[in-house]
């Protein structure tokens, strides 16, 4: 009988020892998992099968999935150690990535070859301040994360589409409609009338940790009696009355467009194949317009975003080496040319950029026209994005008709929402 | 009329006061409801706790005094005195039990409880490669692991306490049996109870350990979450995050209430429409629902069938479809705007969705058009079950359609569906689905702080704190005054319902 308890008593230790051990015992693969937008993943499979061939010795399978270059931070918080190891994503979500762990370090070297061969603007857009010293983070692919003007040739004329009342004007004479997004998620788009106006927001971030963010929107604007703010706010407001604006997202895009209703319209290169389709030989693009202020009476240049897109090697991927080779291959000239010749993707290699094919592109041309004057989209913090999208669903839910103290208060509850 | 009235005085009253009479009564027993609530029951749960466990104490006391060397030795070796009882199976399993915490606790719980207190100490690391330039980088301690373990190991220990108390008890009363010069039960003999007398610990064990595991550990973990600073800028595993105590709800209820984008302003606004939401869109579901049925119902009325039907065709498509499509229908560029505008009804698109107050209420609205083939359906079968001689008499005595269906069919519908109503409250009270998918709570507004929107219910709210926000402690805290809110409404609305106070009626 003993000799049953001991067995038992012995079985039942091990039985739970195997247990925490099956628990504790980690997966290892031989895979690099690399997350792509849907529509490059044929694109990717196919410089993914090149690379394989050109490194033949190369030790581990390669895994596609997909997710969109803005979706990256969302889809790597949600479990940073199975996300992909390399991935490629818009550059204001740098910092968030860096405080989840997601973004691996560039080594100094290859960060010197990247200078070389990239716009230095795409390259410092994967850059963070740490401690005094700068680290590397993304490997640019593309240039082209902006917005411009596309318009309809036969019914805006060029000197009309340089000011936003010509263009406006245009557009009722040939009862069309300009299309800007305010009222879905639109803080990408609205902070352009308040750096147009002379505003600005700066954030300081120390260790990726946002130590100070705000705005000078409520200072008033040199030789005037308004703020930075007041001007931009009112324009805003007074195109949300126009009878021939629209706000739009990319579906009502499609439906003006496709419905023949489009006039002008504010986007960025993911809809110039269809622009060109639908718009045939009156296909054009050029820089955002000037919006004059009725509070002022002067003229002010809308300023977009300038953003990137980067590659990065997750932190938590096992494969450091390899993963940044792959990530180096996936974004050299060749990778970008290829891009650019199936998708229309901008290149931010400056050997890619210098092809005759991109310099004839009429969206990027119009892209690279706003270059000296449009402001690099660095990491905002959350509280930026939630600020400006809140703004433009209170104006736009306003239908134009605020008052100056209303608009006032906006202005104020923005202000505050933006200081961190 | 505010006053409690003798049981005449109520006789002598016409039938609009007296229903008014109740009504207000109704809402005037509320507070007190409330405050027997929280003065009464919740004191006298924590009392029933506290019994228990001095009865424990009171059984170890006697064990300890009176017990035997064997039953003595049990408290420290569990089930040594079942095994010199010869009880072999109770002994091993109890002796099994202590081995297996001990090891748990050495190899496993005991790091992770070491580091409860501060939900981890080392941060992750980064190291430069000298040669390749490549970075490594070191793990670091994961603060959300910590809490998950921590809380599970705290539970085996109050798991384990009460397996001691229950191997001192067990083998308090196998001494007793055996003083008295009784047998003890075999291994057989127990086993064979669990069938018998114990049956129904057979049946509940499953479903309890079930409830336990994937319902109560969660919750705990939930409100403990409440505590911490667990958002986006301390995201594990690469960060840290801490305990905080109560700041959290500080922010909810410390904050500037009146004032703008605040947390406390922003919830006390959100619950607002989250309460009035679940009142109209709950009765009105219920009268026209009603009202429907009755139509239907009836006698002259032909086709019945046919009209059931195509209203409860609506519940064939899915509902999130509906709401969908609904969404796309009336947004600026929708169908409805875009007939209207042809029409020249209108010159500009009516803002459905996008316009504060007429989100408001083209969500009730819409709700409406949804939810009524439901309560039809319910209805028709308890409006069918109403005796019909009722109607008769009523008829006789000369009561027209309107006095019968207040008299009669009103009481009897509330009696029967109150508990389906309150049902109805609280589900629509945390109805995820209409909002999230009409409207996503838009519009947004910079009078509310952490990305509510002007059509945020409490709950569509907490999904965004978590999703974009990523401020998990907050939208815990939110998550607990939900659970309170629920509860309270519920149970106190339940108990003073009528079908529960006079359960016999109408059958």
């Amino acid at each position: 009988m003993k000799k049953q308890i001991i067995s038992l008593i012995v079985g039942g230790v091990l039985a739970a020892g195997s247990a925490m051990g099956l628990a504790a015992c980690g997966k290892k693969d031989n895979t690099l998992t690399v997350w792509a937008p849907n529509n490059q993943q044929t694109l990717l499979q196919e410089l993914i099968n090149d690379f394989k061939t050109e490194n033949p010795d190369f030790g581990l399978e390669i895994k596609l999935g997909v997710c969109g270059e803005n979706d990256a931070y969302a889809q790597l918080s949600k479990d940073v150690e199975a996300s992909a190891d390399v991935y490629g994503f818009a550059n204001d979500q740098l910092i968030n990535l860096r405080k989840a762990g997601g973004v691996s370090r560039i080594p100094a070297d290859t960060v010197t070859k990247l200078k070389q061969e990239n716009e230095v603007n795409a390259v410092e857009a994967g850059m963070i301040t740490e401690a005094g010293t700068d680290y590397y983070y993304g490997y640019p692919y593309a240039a082209d994360n902006g917005f411009f003007m596309y318009y309809d040739k036969s019914v805006v004329s060029e000197t009309q589409a340089k000011t936003l009342e010509g263009v406006l004007e245009a557009c009722k004479a040939a009862g069309k409609y300009f299309l800007f997004n305010m009222n879905d998620q639109p803080s990408w788009y609205l902070g352009s009338f308040f750096y147009g106006a002379g505003g600005d927001y700066t954030v300081e971030y120390e260790n990726s940790v946002v130590v100070s963010a705000g705005c000078n929107f409520g200072e008033k604007a040199e030789g005037s009696e308004y703020s930075y703010g007041q001007i931009a706010i009112t324009a805003l407001n007074e195109l949300r009355a126009n009878k021939n604006y629209v706000t739009c997202n990319d579906t009502i895009i499609n439906t003006y467009l496709t419905g023949g209703k489009l006039g002008a319209c504010v986007s960025g290169t993911w809809n110039a194949s269809l622009m060109q389709q639908y718009l045939g030989e009156n296909y054009a693009a050029t820089k955002l317009p000037t919006y004059h202020s009725s509070l002022t009476d002067d003229d002010y240049q809308i300023v977009p975003f300038q953003g990137f897109k980067l590659m990065a090697v997750n932190g938590y991927s096992k494969h450091q080496a390899e993963a940044h080779q792959l990530a180096a291959y996936l974004t050299s000239e060749k990778a970008q040319t290829k891009r650019f010749d199936v998708l229309g993707i901008g290149p931010s290699n400056k050997a890619a950029a210098a092809a005759e094919s991109v310099k004839k592109n009429v969206a990027l041309n119009a892209l690279l026209s706003q270059g000296s004057f449009s402001k690099v989209q660095g990491s905002l913090p959350s509280s930026y994005w939630s600020a400006f999208d809140a703004l433009g669903t209170d104006i736009y839910g306003g239908e134009g008709k605020l008052t100056q103290d209303s608009l006032a208060t906006k202005l104020q509850q923005l202000i505050e929402a933006l200081e961190e | 009329m505010t006053q409690q009235i003798s049981e005449l005085e109520y006789l002598k009253l016409t039938g609009w006061q007296k229903f008014s009479y109740k009504f207000v009564m109704f809402f005037k027993g509320l507070p007190r409801a409330f405050l027997n609530f929280f003065t009464l029951a919740i004191p006298c749960f924590f009392k029933k706790i506290w019994n228990v466990i001095k009865g424990w104490g009171l059984t170890i006391g006697g064990a300890a005094k009176h017990g035997d060397w064997k039953t003595r030795t049990s408290f420290v070796v569990f089930g040594f005195s079942q095994l010199a009882r010869k009880q072999w199976l109770r002994g091993i399993l109890y002796l099994v039990f202590e081995l297996l915490f001990i090891l748990y606790m050495a190899l496993f719980g005991g790091q992770y409880l070491g580091l409860f207190g501060s939900l981890g100490k080392v941060q992750r690391g980064e190291v430069e490669d000298p040669v390749t330039g490549l970075w490594t980088y070191t793990d670091g301690d994961n603060s959300l692991l910590i809490l998950l373990y921590g809380i599970l190991t705290i539970a085996f220990i109050v798991c384990f306490v009460y397996a001691w108390y229950k191997n001192i008890k067990s083998s308090y009363i196998a001494q007793q049996i055996e003083e008295a010069g009784q047998r003890l039960a075999t291994a057989k003999q127990d086993m064979a109870s669990l069938l018998n007398e114990q049956y129904h610990k057979t049946l509940l064990g499953i479903p309890l350990a079930g409830l336990t595991i994937f319902t109560i550990i969660p919750i705990i973990f939930m409100v403990f979450l409440a505590f911490t600073n667990y958002d986006q800028e301390h995201l594990p595993p690469t960060q840290l995050f801490t305990w905080i105590g109560w700041d959290n709800f500080k922010l909810v209820f410390g904050g500037d209430v009146s004032g703008a984008a605040s947390f406390g302003y922003t919830f006390a606004q959100v619950l607002l429409w989250t309460v009035l939401w679940a009142f109209f869109a709950t009765f009105s579901n219920y009268i026209l629902g009603m009202v429907v049925a009755i139509i239907i119902n009836k006698k002259g009325v032909r086709f019945k069938k046919l009209w059931r039907t195509i209203l409860v065709m609506t519940i064939a498509v899915p509902q999130f479809v509906s709401l969908l499509l609904m969404s796309q229908m009336l947004g600026t560029e929708g169908a409805f705007n875009k007939i209207l505008m042809s029409w020249g009804w209108i010159d500009s698109p009516i803002p459905f969705l996008t316009d504060a107050t007429l989100a408001k209420v083209s969500i009730i609205l819409v709700n409406i058009w949804i939810g009524i083939p439901y309560t039809m359906l319910m209805t028709t079968g308890i409006l069918m079950n109403i005796p019909e001689d009722l109607y008769e008499s009523a008829r006789i005595d000369g009561a027209g359609p309107v006095k019968a269906f207040f008299k009669i069919t009103l009481p009897y519908m509330l009696h029967v569906t109150a508990p389906y109503l309150i049902t109805q409250f609280i589900g629509n009270l945390n109805n995820f689905n209409v909002i999230y998918l009409l409207t996503g709570g838009a519009p947004l507004t910079l009078d509310f702080a952490g990305n509510a929107g002007r059509t945020d219910l409490l709950i569509t709210w907490l999904y965004k704190l978590v999703m974009d926000k990523q401020l998990y402690g907050m939208a815990s805290v939110i998550s607990i005054l939900m659970f309170i809110i629920t509860a309270v409404v519920s149970l106190i609305t339940y108990n003073r319902s009528s079908s529960v106070k006079n359960e016999e009626d109408f059958m």
